[in-house]
């Protein structure tokens, strides 16, 4: 059962990630007199509002989606891994001032921080990913402070220390693996979570410059037509879910693989 | 109750510290952004249609804007230490009014969001968990699931266009009324409740399977009961932290949902002062979440405290071993 | 049992931070039928004339010596009538008699005088008139001009003047209380979106039917067709134009819709090397399907621009100039005249110099990044290569002051002084001390057009006045500093409950007074 949600899952992001190589086509060109047309056999999710098809938005929408909101976790995955490895092996004062460093920003909402870049910005990309990921950082932070201490008491890491090898190294060789064991499945899942920044930015018409596609934006563009374009309005919506449903259960896969990789260590 | 002072007097030091950080950084952050100040602030106050660099510049020299920074920043905090957050660039009108009456706005809605959701998940988990593979543990995680991958403002849509704008039993938005609260607290409380579920299923179940619980049942209790006598005090404790780390969530949401339903709330009041560039409501605004935020932490650490003296014995001995 | 009492202790503290936090809405709540509820889009900052003036007048709380009809004319209010000397520069308001301020004073000629001195220096639009000085006599207060100006009555309907009484002023001339002469005095205000008002029992004109009204700003376009799904209101104002089939099918209430004297239009930076040449924007001009864009986009075909001016504003709209064409090989034809010869791209470019440009506009009015992203597929079509930018509107202003604006693309009311010549001054002749906009036209000049306007002001023969504005709008026609691409319809929603709705195409007020709920 799980295996088989697991299947589905990575299928719906191949399909999410690849789907727009198979629909040839330009986004972005527009028919006015389609505009809001009903759905047909080649443009299955019909028109929006400027007569754009649907679907190819849809489709060329994911892998900007999608990339924006990895890319996302990428950056604050490896910024929080960053801080709370240099927080555990210095401690003391350094430790202290970046993990109260964490705690501010953990106070401070980062999607206001993308808003308000963005509002000055105008729009675009940067903003989103500045905020989103500033956002994230402190839980990595803290989860990763928290392995690379337990990791650093052991005795192996004494040994390399008095054996002279470089922070660099050490911290490389023994602290990292054992703290991207532990961090990589929430990093997994909180794709997800960025899937739903992003989408929630572009609904606030901050995300992405039109015309190009995103789901946030599609949804927040087709909201006054709910009544006319029921399809439309739902095609974005339903890829929102299902790929932060996708991502959901390919963290379950992670997890495992992670448990099961570190039972033969 | 030495302990409880030091450890309380500690805490709201470190909320005050954090405070002044947060607000020291949204007056750099203010003032760093790319755009002019006096010019977003002719454009709150007079409307985009009558924008003119010449009244920027008579608001730049009336508000002291053109002054060092140092200076103005200094000025603030002066003023803070007297207990006045001074006035909206803005409005005109008292900072400390405002934040008043979107704070309590933000309070009540944060309150209700919050209990419904408990109400709503701790029944639901504790079922789910006494009953593992049960239909309500099933049912459950499919809603978990689903709630947790809808962004909350479709979620928020979906409820409007059901209750508002369909059934016409409640209010689409603003807030003149308790039913003005039904619809956004719901929307809250649906994206918190999906997480709230998973994590009081998960506690309970391992309580539930400690060694304290099956000695219980060997007494011959019931199930529920062995739970009930024994176990709600060691389940709480991480639902209690999580419920306070939850917090820095909600003001996310809250952002969201305020502007969704054009709730007078907080997270409203930030961005439109942070996009105006209204520098004492900016901060003021900072002020009150980092407090919040600290006070909520605190709030939460007590309870578990008083949930489990564990903790405090603990602690003591760790203090007195350095 | 020390468990319990902390229990209880837990329970206690979180029962007594709800109680200490009850909110406003506790205390009495009421909503008799004899209030009137309407919502508008813009939110109110501030108190101050110059800055929600629009909101005051329009909530029927202010009044100004003058006062503009819904059909555009501009009638005596405060004042019973006016003489103006045959030079045009000395002008006499003799006020009305038997009108008092919301707190009971009368309006004399002194009040009338100190609110004018008060809250001149502020209004931005009045700068443009030679005020020498104003003098109060009896009951008539007198204007005496440095120069000539024909349509101070039209620029005295400014809401950033109407009369406030004396106890509404601080000593250094701000307003700190909202005490006016309108049909409707103010209960409370909350700042930045509700104000809630009672009949002011002593008024000049017809007494409101109404007890109550209450106002409010609800930014959100969504929003407010949501309010107008539920009927959650009784006026609603600036409905989105893709909602009014909802709600009209809904049946809460009706939706009313007049053409305003608005237009979204472009002002291209005319400095720029891509616009300098008057053939580059009518090359722009002819690509847009201005039709195609009304009728989708606006849904209303009527809204398609063919000049600056909508008919509403007759004295400035003729129907003899010529309109905007939609030819795409035209345009294609005039660009490759002008010299921009299309590259692999599909983008033209001249001497190295690329076809292209960023449109800057902001999403306060839902339909203009629309507008701009249907503009951007256009003017692809021709060779110009559109970039969108979408931010708050000051950043335009900034773009223009640091010469960094290709095109703004704007909203404006062209009558907020009911005068067609205001907008022309302040938008299109530069470097004058009348030029109070920054986001009009950009680097455009032409001589006739700075003289004609010049002599406007001072011209008292009505047939050369007429002469003059059908030159001043054939040059803008011709010239294209700013390409009007739509006007725009005021679209309210109306409750069924309500009689005497009054639509004015102006937005100047929302006549509160005349409503009455049906028996």
């Amino acid at each position: 059962m799980m295996r088989r949600m697991q299947v589905a899952s990575i299928a719906v992001l191949i399909v999410a990630a690849g789907i727009h190589l198979l629909l040839p086509g330009d986004p972005n060109s527009q028919d006015l007199l389609r505009a809001l047309e009903g759905p047909s056999l080649l443009h299955p999710f019909g028109f929006d509002h400027l007569g754009r098809d649907v679907l190819l938005r849809v489709a060329h929408a994911a892998p900007r989606s999608l990339g924006l909101a990895g890319l996302c976790v990428v950056f604050a995955y490896a910024g929080g891994l960053a801080l709370g490895m240099i927080a555990a092996y210095r401690g003391g004062l350094v430790d202290a001032v970046l993990m109260r460093l964490v705690d501010l920003l953990l106070a401070f909402p980062g999607i206001l921080l993308a808003l308000l870049l963005a509002g000055f910005l105008g729009g675009g990309p940067g903003p989103i990913l500045f905020g989103i990921s500033l956002g994230l950082m402190p839980q990595f932070a803290r989860l990763s402070r928290a392995t690379a201490g337990q990791v650093l008491a052991e005795q192996h890491v004494e040994a390399a220390e008095m054996a002279g090898f470089r922070t660099t190294a050490i911290l490389r060789r023994h602290v990292l693996p054992p703290v991207i064991h532990s961090t990589l499945p929430i990093g997994v899942l909180s794709v997800g979570g960025a899937i739903l920044s992003v989408s929630s930015l572009g609904f606030l018409g901050l995300g992405i410059r039109p015309p190009t596609p995103e789901w946030g934006a599609m949804i927040s563009e087709m909201m006054p037509y709910i009544s006319e374009a029921r399809l439309q309005l739902a095609a974005p919506c339903l890829a929102i879910f299902l790929s932060v449903l996708a991502f959901a259960h390919v963290f379950t896969t992670g997890r495992k693989k992670v448990t099961a990789g570190r039972r033969h260590d | 109750m030495t302990y409880w002072t030091t450890m309380i007097v500690g805490r709201l030091a470190q909320t005050a510290m954090v405070a002044w950080t947060i607000v020291t950084m949204c007056f750099v952050f203010v003032h760093v952004l790319p755009g002019d100040t006096a010019l977003r602030i002719a454009e709150a106050r007079g409307g985009a249609e009558f924008l003119n660099v010449g009244r920027a510049e008579e608001i730049a020299s009336e508000e002291g804007l053109n002054r060092p920074i140092l200076l103005q920043y200094g000025e603030w905090i002066r003023r803070l230490a007297t207990g006045d957050l001074g006035v909206s660039l803005v409005s005109g009108q008292s900072v400390t009014s405002e934040l008043w009456y979107r704070g309590q706005n933000t309070l009540v809605l944060g309150i209700v969001g919050w209990l419904a959701s408990h109400l709503v998940a701790l029944p639901i988990g504790i079922c789910a968990a006494l009953r593992p593979r049960g239909w309500v543990d099933k049912l459950s995680s499919f809603y978990c699931v689903t709630m947790a991958s809808l962004p909350s403002f479709l979620m928020g849509i979906g409820l409007i266009s059901i209750f508002a704008l369909s059934l016409r039993w409640l209010p689409p938005a603003g807030f003149r009324s308790p039913e003005h609260l039904i619809l956004p607290a719901a929307t809250l409380a649906l994206g918190l409740s999906a997480f709230s579920i998973r994590l009081i299923r998960d506690t309970v179940r391992e309580v539930n399977g400690a060694f304290f619980i099956t000695f219980a049942r060997t007494k011959g209790l019931t199930a529920s009961m062995a739970l009930w006598q024994n176990g709600w005090r060691n389940a709480a404790i991480p639902i209690v932290a999580f419920a306070a780390l939850q917090f820095a969530a909600v003001v996310d949401g809250f952002i969201m949902i305020e502007t969704l339903f054009n709730f007078p709330g907080l997270g409203d009041l930030l961005v439109s002062s942070m996009l105006a560039r209204d520098v004492p409501m900016v901060m003021g605004a900072g002020l009150v979440a980092a407090v919040g935020y600290g006070l909520v932490n605190l709030a939460a650490d007590l309870t578990s405290l008083a949930l489990d003296p564990r903790i405090s014995q603990r602690d003591q001995r760790r203090a007195t071993f350095r | 049992m020390t468990d319990l009492s902390r229990r209880t202790v837990l329970l206690g503290s979180g029962t007594l931070a709800a109680l200490l936090t009850a909110p406003r809405w506790l205390e009495a709540q009421e909503n008799a039928p004899s209030s009137i509820r309407a919502i508008q889009p813009w939110e109110f900052k501030s108190i101050q004339p110059a800055e929600s003036g629009f909101v005051l007048n329009r909530a029927s709380i202010a009044e100004g010596l003058t006062a503009l009809e819904p059909d555009g004319r501009v009638v005596p209010c405060l004042s019973q009538s006016w003489t103006v000397s045959d030079d045009a520069r000395e002008w006499r308001f003799v006020l009305r008699d038997g009108v008092v301020f919301h707190d009971g004073t009368p309006v004399t000629a002194e009040a009338v005088k100190a609110s004018m001195d008060a809250l001149l220096p502020q209004a931005r639009r009045l700068s443009a008139v030679p005020i020498a000085s104003i003098a109060a006599e009896g009951n008539e207060v007198i204007f005496q001009l440095a120069r000539p100006f024909g349509p101070l009555p039209a620029y005295l309907c400014d809401f950033a003047i109407s009369v406030y009484a004396p106890a509404a002023f601080t000593a250094d001339g701000k307003i700190a209380s909202l005490i006016s002469t309108g049909p409707f005095k103010v209960d409370s205000v909350d700042l930045p979106r509700r104000l809630t008002l009672l009949r002011h029992d002593a008024y000049w004109g017809e007494r409101p039917s109404v007890e109550r009204a209450e106002f409010e700003a609800v930014a959100n376009g969504e929003t407010r067709t949501n309010m107008a799904l539920a009927g959650d209101a009784d006026v609603i104002m600036n409905i989105p134009t893709p909602s009014v089939a909802r709600i009209e099918s809904s049946g809460m209430m009706q939706v009313h819709e007049v053409i305003n004297p608005r237009v979204h239009a472009l002002y291209p930076d005319c400095g720029k090397p891509q616009f300098s040449d008057a053939r580059t924007r009518r090359a722009l001009s002819l690509a847009i399907d201005r039709t195609a864009i009304a009728r989708t986009i606006m849904r209303n075909a009527e809204l398609a621009a063919t000049q600056l001016f909508p008919p509403v504003m007759p004295d400035w709209h003729f129907d003899d100039l010529p309109r905007y064409d939609y030819n795409v090989a035209a345009a294609e034809a005039l660009l490759d005249k002008a010299g921009w010869i299309k590259g692999a791209d599909g983008i033209r470019s001249k001497d190295g110099v690329r076809f292209a440009g960023t449109i800057h506009t902001f999403p306060n009015r839902p339909e203009m990044p629309v507008i701009a992203t249907a503009l951007q597929a256009m003017f692809k079509t021709v060779g110009y290569d559109l970039a969108i930018s979408v931010g708050e509107a000051s950043a335009i202003v900034e773009a223009k002051q640091n010469g960094t604006l290709d095109i703004g693309f704007s909203s404006r009311h062209l009558a907020i002084v009911p005068d067609g010549i205001a907008v022309i001054s302040s938008e299109f002749v530069v470097e004058d001390s009348r030029n109070q906009s920054d986001t009009g036209a950009m680097n455009w000049r032409n001589a006739e057009f700075d003289r004609l306007t010049d002599a406007y002001f001072a011209e008292t023969n009505e047939e050369i006045r007429a002469a003059s504005r059908h030159r001043l709008t054939e040059i803008l026609q011709e010239d294209l500093p700013v390409i009007p691409i739509v006007w725009y319809s005021q679209i309210f929603a109306v409750s069924d409950g309500l009689d005497g709705f009054v639509n004015d195409p102006f937005e100047q007020r929302l006549y509160l007074e005349r409503l009455r709920f049906k028996a």
